[in-house]
């Protein structure tokens, strides 16, 4: 059996819960997962490895599993994040000139540490694009104004740290 | 006893038991479809999409290595249409990687040369990709070059099915997928790993090899797999 | 739970509704929400503690209630009168002027006779923005779990079986087989273990029906999977919805709970021999699982990759057991088929295409939303008359409808009826039903671009000509865009196009080119203007930006992701 992965905490025991739920059944391999990122904001390496001994998968299929899903991440997060959707209804109203803007704005072509730009396949809530997700806020209506607000905000929030 | 299909591929009658494969049938027949990520022995994925067969009556291409026969089924292996896109495909799988074949381990006993040369690919029209890799030569005897890696799984399958150490997976998805073991460990610190070398036998390209080979054995390697799986099966 | 008990829940909850005065219903869609609707909720709370009546008047939040673009949006029951843009600041007058003087507040009152709700059939969405998706009783006093009860109680597998084929009810996923051949098929297959499986798994970009009925009306669903397990004779169901709509996934879980407890699922329902569980499996975000046999992986936890076909799911699914696939809209429209019979269905919509249709419109079109409406709609009559042509002054220049797997429609073929066949013959697919209307701010170049890279970065890699063609065909794309194409790069897109539609394993691969052959075959002249001229008349393409179209070479193997 694989060790318990080292930092234990009450996050440890959230993710024990999804595991005996399921009953160590192999098949309940995402969702278990799904619980790793939610209370750890990404999947550690040792968490794989403690969820692969613990459903009995090898640790490469885990592997596998965890790197084909864009919901999953397995390295940290940055403390921020802004999501530019460019679903199709969003892209048509603009949502590429956003993205640039989000971009520009945390000068960050391709991501620094506080704040992540990221582009979203689809939000889903396409009556309102432009769609801006700002951490787990939704904007909607959104335009270069918000989200040149938006990181301003995320900056203000960092100098108080 | 098996019930027996009847059918015609490129025109020969030939007849087939009801559960093969059109490519098994058309084998067993001297009939010769190209594949490559089909190896017998291995469990059949329909990934590399070389052996696309025409069937009369249908819309579709089918691989012929998950496609069973059946009864008046009429097939061809052949055709401009097909020979077209095999080489298209050929094209797309060297403009993916770094196929080097002048300092490759399995020039001149390569698949993916050999397929080439038989479709007469004498150059690729698609933008090398050029794709940044690693190799892993971490392991004690092997290496893993993931610039000859083309994806077709058979490492992984003989991995997992054949030898049960289930060491190699498939990892990431689409363009940005590569061959992992365990969790993304060197191969080297790979404990799961009995160090049996199956996967360099089936690996199609240089992509798996032993250290020190500049060039490997020119006989058919896969052949080993043959007696694993029929020995397996005397035993079962 | 018996028949009985189950009409007296449904008396029971209705004579309480009875006893308010007045309801004021907020949508509650995740769109309207992010507008504002829990702040507007509160504030409606408060007008009526202050005026005195907040134990007289039934504050509620419901389901999406359609008209997305003007939300948030309030209906105001009795009277059935809504009002659009609502703000917290005019909650006061609203419960002032209408509800307690019954003087409808003039400004931003959506008139009665409106075309965006007037021109609509509502059959799935009947009930939705108008109850409250967290209560199994509201669902039940509208006439919910009826026809699970009448299914199990007074008919046989076969002939729920025979109703659904009757109905002609098809997929409503994007495929449209017949619903009914493939219960039967799953129903005929000799296997113990059989599975029902709902497609929640909602993927197109600018689409959203999926999300809007989760959330708006769950239960219409898991009646729906239920009767489907009764019908093929399946004892578990599962739910796979999409991980990026956790409201969706709340009120669905909400939902099972609810369901189990009054025991409409479980062991035994209304004491017949029939016992159905539903588990829901969050998506993990990739696209390519909305493929049925990669939706079915997903859910044995492995990595969503499609295989071949044959074996159907119907023949072998889930662990190999047969398998009923259907997706949202198509579970939906079950009960009420059930409840009110399959002639009534048939007489809705065209020959070959029975019922309604469920549509997302968004993009440049005044009204925005959810719509429903029968088969045989004009595409002209659903983005002028309901949507209300195009937003701003802009002209119309395209319909996208099919998201990734569909096409552009233009102008001369807007007359053409929305039902399967039909839009397969303007070059696009019903899909599961985005309608982007475009108007010419959009460069069909830039668009045809914009979905290749969709597929490429949803392509899963099993495949060759899906992982490594729509890579190619991306570069060839981009270039095009920035002028930097030859007419041999056109040549060798469309022969990609032809290739990768016949030889990739899978409808994501196989349809990746379909917006890139109907922009070619529409708006030719653009990509021309494009690679000859270096013009986009839309303004969208850059011409002179050296860094512009190139992309950074990817990286594979070990440290590389790290």
């Amino acid at each position: 059996m694989e060790k318990k992965p080292t930092n234990g905490d009450s996050r440890h025991k959230l993710l024990d819960r999804a595991l005996s739920r399921h009953q160590g059944r192999p098949e309940a391999l995402i969702e278990v997962l799904h619980t790793a990122q939610d209370v750890f904001g990404y999947i550690p390496r040792d968490v794989l490895a403690y969820i692969a001994a613990a459903l009995d998968i090898p640790k490469s299929r885990v592997f596998g599993v965890a790197s084909y899903y864009p919901l999953f991440s397995l390295t940290p997060p940055a403390s921020h994040t802004l999501t530019v959707c460019m679903g199709t209804a969003c892209y048509v109203n603009g949502a590429a000139a956003l993205l640039e803007e989000a971009k520009r704005a945390c000068g960050c072509a391709d991501g620094d540490e506080i704040t992540e730009v990221r582009a979203a396949h689809c939000l889903g809530s396409c009556g309102r694009g432009p769609l801006l997700k700002v951490d787990q806020r939704t904007v909607v209506d959104a335009d270069r104004d918000a989200v040149r607000r938006e990181v301003a905000a995320f900056e203000e929030h960092s100098h108080d740290d | 006893m098996h019930e027996i299909r009847t059918l015609s591929i490129d025109g020969q009658m030939i007849s087939a038991s009801a559960d093969a494969t059109i490519l098994e049938a058309a084998r067993e027949h001297g009939i010769s479809i190209p594949t490559l990520c089909h190896l017998d022995g291995l469990s059949d994925v329909g990934a590399c999409r070389l052996c696309l067969v025409e069937i009369e009556g249908q819309n579709r291409l089918q691989p012929a290595c998950v496609t069973r026969v059946e009864e008046h089924m009429v097939v061809r292996t052949t055709s401009a249409r097909l020979k077209k896109y095999r080489r298209m495909l050929l094209e797309l799988l060297f403009s993916e990687g770094n196929h080097v074949c002048a300092v490759c381990v399995a020039n001149r006993n390569c698949e993916l040369q050999n397929l080439a040369a038989d479709a007469g690919m004498d150059h690729v029209r698609f933008d090398y990709l050029h794709p940044a890799c690693t190799t892993d030569a971490t392991h004690d005897r092997f290496v893993l070059d993931h610039n000859r890696c083309i994806l077709c799984a058979r490492c992984v399958r003989v991995c997992d099915e054949i030898e049960a150490a289930s060491t190699l997976a498939v990892a990431g998805r689409g363009s940005q997928s590569w061959i992992v073991s365990d969790l993304q460990d060197s191969w080297g610190d790979a404990r799961s790993c009995t160090s049996c070398g199956k996967c360099l036998l089936v690996c199609p390209t240089g992509s798996l090899f032993e250290k020190g080979h500049t060039s490997t054995d020119p006989e058919r390697k896969e052949d080993f797999l043959r007696y694993i799986v029929n020995a397996n099966r005397r035993k079962g | 739970m018996t028949i009985e008990e189950l009409y007296r829940i449904g008396a029971l909850y209705r004579d309480q509704l009875a006893t308010f005065r007045a309801q004021i219903q907020l949508c509650g869609s995740g769109t309207c929400r992010s507008a504002g609707a829990e702040e507007l909720q509160r504030a409606f709370e408060t007008a009526c503690e202050e005026a005195g009546v907040r134990a007289e008047i039934r504050v509620v939040m419901t389901g999406c209630m359609g008209l997305c673009g003007s939300g948030p949006l309030v209906r105001i029951e009795p009277g059935d009168t809504m009002y659009v843009h609502v703000s917290p600041q005019d909650a006061p007058r609203i419960v002032r002027d209408h509800v307690l003087e019954n003087s409808p507040v003039t400004e931003q009152r959506l008139p009665d006779d409106n075309t965006f709700y007037g021109r609509q059939t509502p059959v799935v969405l009947e009930h939705m923005g108008r109850i409250d998706p967290e209560s199994i009783e509201d669902y039940i006093a509208h006439g919910g779990y009826e026809a699970l009860a009448k299914a199990v109680t007074y008919q046989t597998p076969e002939s729920i079986i025979l109703e659904i084929r009757h109905a002609g009810l098809r997929g409503r996923g994007g495929g449209g087989y017949a619903t009914g051949l493939k219960w039967d098929i799953v129903r005929r297959g000799s296997a113990e273990q059989k599975y029902v499986v709902c497609n929640a798994d909602e993927g197109d970009p600018g689409a959203f029906m999926d999300r809007a009925m989760l959330e708006g009306n769950p239960h219409s669903i898991l009646e729906g999977m239920a009767i489907a397990g009764y019908a093929v004779g399946a004892t578990q169901g599962f739910v796979s919805v999409r991980g990026e709509y956790p409201l969706a996934v709340q009120r669905m879980r909400r939902a099972i709970a609810e369901a189990e407890r009054k025991q409409l699922l479980g062991n035994r329902i209304f004491d017949s021999g029939f016992s159905f569980r539903v588990d829901l499996r969050m998506g993990a975000g990739a696209f390519v699982c909305g493929e049925e046999t990669a939706l079915l992986r997903s859910i044995e936890g492995k990595r969503g990759q499609p295989a071949p076909r044959p074996p159907y799911p119907s023949h072998a699914g889930l662990w190999e057991k047969p398998t009923v696939v259907n997706n949202v809209e198509t579970f939906a429209n079950v009960a009420p088929i059930i409840r009110r019979g399959a002639r009534w269905f048939g007489e809705i919509g065209t020959a070959r295409s029975k019922g309604t249709k469920v549509f997302a419109l968004a993009g440049r079109v005044r009204n925005t939303g959810l719509i429903e409406v029968p088969m045989g709609t004009t595409l002209r009559e659903v983005i002028f008359d309901i949507g209300g042509g195009i937003s701003g002054d802009g002209t119309f220049k395209a319909v996208q409808t099919g998201g990734p797997s569909g096409g552009c429609i233009p102008e001369q073929h807007l007359d053409i009826p929305v039902d399967y066949e039909s839009l397969a013959q303007a070059g696009s697919i019903m899909g599961s039903g985005g309608i982007i209307v475009m108007d010419n701010s959009s460069c069909m170049v830039d668009i045809a671009s914009y979905f290749m890279e969709f597929c490429r970065t949803e392509s899963c890699g099993k495949c060759v000509p899906c992982r490594v063609g729509t890579v190619q065909m991306s570069r060839i794309l981009e270039r095009i865009k920035c002028g930097r194409a030859t007419e041999q790069d056109m040549e060798t897109l469309e022969e990609l196009c032809v290739m990768v539609k016949d030889t990739s394993l899978c409808g994501l691969g196989q349809a990746a080119p379909n917006p890139v052959i109907s922009a070619l075959h529409f708006f030719r002249p653009e990509f021309e203007r494009h690679y000859r001229d270096h013009v986009c008349d839309a303004g969208i393409c850059r011409f002179d930006d050296p860094e512009h179209g190139v992309e950074p070479a990817h990286e594979k193997g070990e440290g590389a992701h790290a």
